[in-house]
């Protein structure tokens, strides 16, 4: 790894999110983006956040032939829960009816539960990365830039199926100056040994009349 | 030998009954139970793609029953509980679901009902 931006992304996850997720036990983090999972796989505290790198931008400078460059970083978090319905299942192995009829008042529905988790995971994920005492995400001072939570956006609950899946995403910005690991070469310049064109020299040597 | 279509329709229809039911145990709004055949679940998976993040495959459980057989069709908002085997067995333990929503066949006098797994709260 040469570029600057990937120590960012394995500090991001290391040193920020992994950790997070450790201590509270309530998410896993990928990184990488995967292609179908089940919804099994991302149920109640499997909840699942795939981090990579989105894109960068280059602003043009002064020293963009030598380099540093200034990097602008966007890294995408993309977050997935799945949930289902929830209630009191007690009254329907030994309850009498009335049990079972109040029980069946106070489902939480499967969208409710699935919308609660993802604002908890944010809220979780959120104080993680922003985390004032991990201001530079474990890295030398100066390596991470300005960094920021961009925005957040949840998508519409899936309809279908036994679990309802929310899925999310967030964008993280910041920036750094990437070194470029070739320099340019010092060339020793050769002599000229070309005829030289003086003023005033002869027409028929420089192929301009004098007087024009 | 059958000998016309409605001999042939009641004759399939009898054999579903017998190879292909499942017992399903439903709980109304009011904490009635009963219990009644069901062609059998469908356990199958469904795909979708949300706007962010990969595919997700979720299970998906259907069940298939006559009209008849209930004592009244579920109507939009109300919870129901629908227990159906965790698997395509006779002998499976009960799951339970709610219904999420209903498709109203009108041809055979067939509902299909689409559920939703319910945990302890």
């Amino acid at each position: 790894m040469t570029m600057a931006f990937q120590t960012i992304r394995d500090a991001l996850i290391e040193n920020v999110l992994v950790p997070a997720a450790t201590a509270l036990g309530t998410f896993r983090v990928a990184d990488y983006q995967q292609t179908t999972i089940n919804s099994e796989s991302v149920l109640d505290d499997l909840k699942l956040i795939e981090v990579f790198y989105k894109g960068g931008a280059f602003p043009l400078s002064g020293s963009v032939r030598k380099g540093p460059t200034k990097h602008e970083i966007q890294f995408e978090l993309a977050f997935i829960v799945s949930k289902a319905s929830s209630m009191d299942l007690v009254p329907f192995v030994s309850g009498t009816e009335s049990d079972k009829a109040a029980a069946l008042t106070l489902l939480d529905p499967a969208a409710h539960a699935a919308d609660r988790a993802m604002d908890q995971l944010w809220d979780d994920v959120y104080q993680a990365v922003m985390d004032v005492t991990k201001f530079d995400w474990g890295l030398t001072r100066g390596v991470v830039i300005n960094r920021y939570v961009d925005r957040f956006s949840k998508d519409q609950p899936t309809h279908s199926g036994k679990h309802v899946i929310l899925s999310a995403s967030a964008i993280v910005t910041c920036h750094t100056q990437e070194e470029l690991i070739n320099t340019i070469p010092t060339v020793q310049a050769d002599s000229y040994t070309g005829e030289i064109i003086n003023d005033g020299d002869d027409v028929a040597k420089t192929g301009v009349a004098d007087d024009l | 030998m059958v000998t016309n279509l409605r001999e042939r329709a009641i004759t399939d229809l009898a054999r579903v009954r017998k190879d292909w039911a499942l017992l399903v145990k439903f709980t109304a709004p009011d904490g009635t139970s009963f219990s009644a055949l069901a062609l059998r679940p469908v356990y199958k998976s469904v795909r979708e793609d949300p706007q962010s993040g990969p595919t997700v495959v979720p299970g998906e459980r259907i069940v298939t029953i006559e009209k008849a057989v209930l004592p009244r069709m579920p109507k939009a908002n109300e919870n129901w509980l629908v227990e159906i085997p965790e698997t395509p067995s006779t002998t499976a333990a009960l799951e339970p679901h709610t219904i999420v929503h209903v498709e109203d066949g009108t041809s055979l006098g067939y509902i299909r009902l689409y559920l939703r797994q319910v945990k302890q709260s």
